[in-house]
């Protein structure tokens, strides 16, 4: 055995996060680590990695007790961890990035046409192409996460830690990573693997280690394991379901957009939402999913084409606009571009509704607790306070409040883009119903996801973008053919 | 049966961490009056310290404005300055004969005029904060020294104005009761106001707060004309306070100001600030030149003391902050 941890114990404050966990690694496995938001696998890579110490319990790597008492030291022990992105130097270019922890030097300086020759070979044999001379900070998040993995190949780890690692990569970057960590096993390495996709733990990992409350539930091996039964394991709820009963949509036109463009990413896009829909929108990266969602925002200033909202044409200069004519967007990115982490989780509720709850220029701070009440009881929000800070929250209840936002202000149209990325499913299920019933309340839903399981479970008309032009519509029956209209 | 639940969820940890910081500084300040009382007879009297509540009152006024720029995430190194341009606005006028109201009218447009000033420069120009108020302050002390041709204006002193600065009403002075009325109605706008979530909201994440439909260029114009027009009544009333506007008056105040609002709790980063954090931080830093001063010691210490203070407040927060990382 490689790796072994053993009765492990982690408190916060007072709060037991890991009790007696154990875990335990082989050689060459890709081994799954999953749970719920705030089940504690996070907790637990933590400690292996050396970020913070167990209050008790013994960790054996290769038969002899360790306890690292800081990252550096777990990675000089082999501990790589490939972070989301996070850890990359963005005034640096992608060269010195990958080599930052062993600059090829020639007479003591630093011999950078070497360092980028060397980086592009590496990316030569992962099959990507990225120039090694750019910086970070004009690289995309999924041309980041390369780079970390170009740095993880050039390691000389024996166990990578990764957390949720496709969450942001698009098809191709996706098979890359697969591959990187099939060599890796097969060059004899270990990879702990954090995910709240099942099927990823199905298809690409060895064993599984499921935590629930932190505590250990399961240990088994993925072959002749269900879908079902590890959704059960992992929720403890048997008759979990994901997807709510679709709700049929009205036949009264919400939203008509006709003729947009954008160039260069989006060319005549025409189509049409109803109240109490959910119509889905999905493409590859770099389809324009983002920015069709962003013009219709009013983010983005539009070349042409012009958009109805209840037959009305509407000019939204800004998102302020949108906002005030009823439009709500939940970002992808809610951690860069949608919560106010040192506010509460009530102040991150209301912000876009605070010119309705004012008596005079005053707040009405009664009126505000009784929305944020109710919308946390409707959310179903898990929190210890409505005053709580909202980084304290876990994941899926950060994007509820995300929702919950668009809700107080009233919006009538929601855009979500990827509202479930990177969510444990008993938060998902939580946020369909939610999508649910907004949409049976006779709103209307724009839902931009990849996930094709998502768009089936949830819409009955799905549009697919292609090079920013819409190149199909398909209706409930044709959705076995959306992966094949993607490619 | 909602409203219990409201109750229940709302009590509690409201606002826990920066009344933990205040607690922290009334117990110094507690503890440097017991520590004083000991050593000066005249520290712990009614006339000394309503004395340094005076002296602090226009670090305090600064600081107000200081505590809105640096919560949406900015500096306004400007306030110094735009204290002298009102001051100096208002007595030329009055020295020029003009009636009292449109003086100090004028003075406090000037204020606010310069700080709306900064506020186009970093939204239009996307100059940011520290290098526009940078330029505004060399540039607005230029103006003065050329204005005045570096003689101090005098001879304003007209009877209506003296009051402000150096009148009382129930025996309170009237910078202090200036001061006051300014805080109560900051903390109601800082507090409870779409301004003041708004701004709390921006410094904590600018790209949330355009996707939430926050005007932010509009905001942050609001922000530091605010700025502009706290510095201007600490101006104008100081200007009646000393009787004369020397052009390098003001000089320095800006850091005071900044301090005032740290030591108070208001965070460099943005998105969290203590209006009374910041009450508290002017007063400490006054107390401290007091107490040096009633113990005879050099006041070349002073500044070193108050680096220190600085320090360890600016300290401990971050050591508890680490004490409960998750």
């Amino acid at each position: 055995m490689l790796l072994a941890m053993n009765h492990i114990n982690k408190s916060f404050s007072g709060n037991p996060v890991l009790k007696n966990v154990v875990f335990e690694l082989e050689n060459a496995e890709i081994h799954a680590l999953v749970g719920l938001n705030g089940a504690g696998k996070s907790t637990l890579v933590n400690i292996l990695s050396g970020v913070f110490p167990a209050d008790s319990g013994i960790i054996i790597l290769d038969g002899r007790r360790i306890a690292f008492e800081s990252p550096r030291e777990a990675l000089a022990a082999g501990i790589f961890t490939v972070y989301q992105a996070t850890n990359l130097l963005p005034d640096l270019t992608v060269a010195e990035n990958i080599f930052l922890n062993g600059m090829q030097k020639k007479h003591g300086l630093i011999d950078h046409k070497k360092m980028e020759e060397d980086a592009r070979a590496q990316f030569e044999r992962m099959g990507y192409k990225l120039e090694a001379a750019k910086k970070i900070k004009e690289l995309s998040i999924s041309e980041r996460y390369m780079v970390s993995t170009a740095r993880a190949y050039l390691s000389n780890a024996r166990i990578f830690i990764l957390d949720e690692p496709m969450i942001n990569l698009a098809a191709a970057e996706k098979e890359i990573f697969v591959r990187f960590m099939k060599e890796m096993r097969a060059q004899g390495r270990s990879i702990i693997y954090i995910t709240h996709n099942i099927g990823e733990v199905l298809s690409l990992c060895d064993r599984v280690t499921v935590l629930r409350d932190g505590k250990n539930v399961a240990v088994c091996s993925t072959e002749s394991l269900s879908e079902n039964r590890l959704s059960y394991l992992i929720s403890g709820n048997e008759s979990l379901r994901l997807y709510p009963p679709k709700t049929a949509r009205e036949d009264k036109i919400l939203l008509e957009i006709s003729h947009l463009s954008l160039e260069p990413v989006l060319h005549d896009i025409s189509f049409r939402l109803y109240a109490g829909e959910i119509l889905g929108i999905t493409g590859l990266t770099g389809s324009g999913r983002t920015a069709l969602i962003k013009t219709i925002f009013g983010e983005f200033e539009k070349d042409s084409g012009c958009l109805k909202l209840r037959g009305e044409e509407l000019e939204l200069k800004n998102a302020t606009d949108a906002v005030n004519h009823g439009f709500g967007y939940v970002n992808e990115n809610r951690m860069d571009a949608g919560l106010f982490l040192d506010m509460g989780v009530a102040a991150n509720l209301t912000i876009s509704a605070l010119e309705d709850i004012r008596r005079g220029i005053f707040l009405d701070l009664r009126q505000e607790m009784e929305e944020v009440v109710d919308q946390s009881i409707e959310l179903n929000l898990k929190m210890d306070s409505l005053h709580q800070e909202i980084r304290f929250l876990s994941g899926g209840n950060q994007q509820k409040v995300m929702v919950g936002r668009s809700l107080i202000s009233n919006a009538s149209i929601l855009l979500l883009d990827e509202p479930t990325k990177g969510i444990d499913i008993v938060s998902r299920s939580e946020i369909y119903i939610v999508m649910n019933e907004l949409a049976a309340a006779g709103k209307g839903i724009i839902l931009v996801s990849a996930d094709m399981d998502e768009l089936a479970g949830l819409c009955d008309r799905v549009l697919v973008l292609k090079n920013g032009r819409i190149t199909a519509e398909l209706q409930e029956k044709e959705f076995s053919c959306l992966a094949d209209m993607l490619a | 049966m909602k409203l219990n639940a409201a109750t229940e969820l709302g009590t509690g940890k409201i606002k826990k961490k920066i009344d933990r910081q205040l607690i922290g500084l009334l117990i110094f300040v507690a503890a440097m009056m017991v520590v004083m009382t000991c050593l000066s007879e005249s520290f712990l009297t009614v006339s000394n310290l309503t004395n340094v509540f005076r002296q602090s009152v226009f670090i305090m006024l600064l600081g107000f404005g200081m505590t809105f720029v640096l919560t949406t995430g900015g500096i306004d190194l400007s306030v110094g300055v735009m204290l002298a341009l009102s001051g100096g606005m208002t007595g030329w006028l009055l020295s020029m004969n003009v009636n009292i109201v449109p003086a100090i009218a004028a003075g406090l447009l000037i204020g606010v005029l310069v700080g709306a000033g900064n506020g186009l420069m970093i939204t239009k120009l996307h100059i940011t904060p520290f290098i526009a108020t940078l330029a505004t302050m060399s540039i607005g002390r230029g103006v003065m020294y050329v204005w005045t041709n570096s003689i101090p204006f005098r001879n304003y002193m007209v009877g209506g104005f003296r009051f402000i600065g150096q009148g009382d009403i129930l025996g309170l002075q009237f910078p202090i009761i200036i001061a006051i009325v300014a805080f109560i109605i900051l903390q109601f706008v800082y507090r409870c106001t779409p301004f003041g979530r708004h701004v709390t909201a921006y410094g904590s994440n600018e790209e949330a707060a355009k996707v939430s439909g926050i005007h932010t260029d509009k905001l942050l114009i609001k922000v530091y004309a605010l700025s502009g027009l706290m510095a201007a009544i600490a101006g104008i009333t100081l200007a009646s306070r000393l009787e004369t506007v020397h052009p390098e008056m003001g000089k320095g105040y800006e850091l005071d100001a900044i301090a005032a609002a740290i030591i108070g709790g208001t965070s460099l980063s943005g998105g969290k600030g203590s209006l009374v954090g910041t009450v508290l931080g002017a007063f400490i830093i006054y107390l401290i030149s007091n107490a040096l001063n009633l113990l005879n010691i050099d006041p070349d210490w002073e500044t070193i003391v108050k680096g220190i203070i600085i320090l360890i407040v600016v300290g401990v927060e971050f050591l508890s902050h680490r004490g409960k990382k998750e």
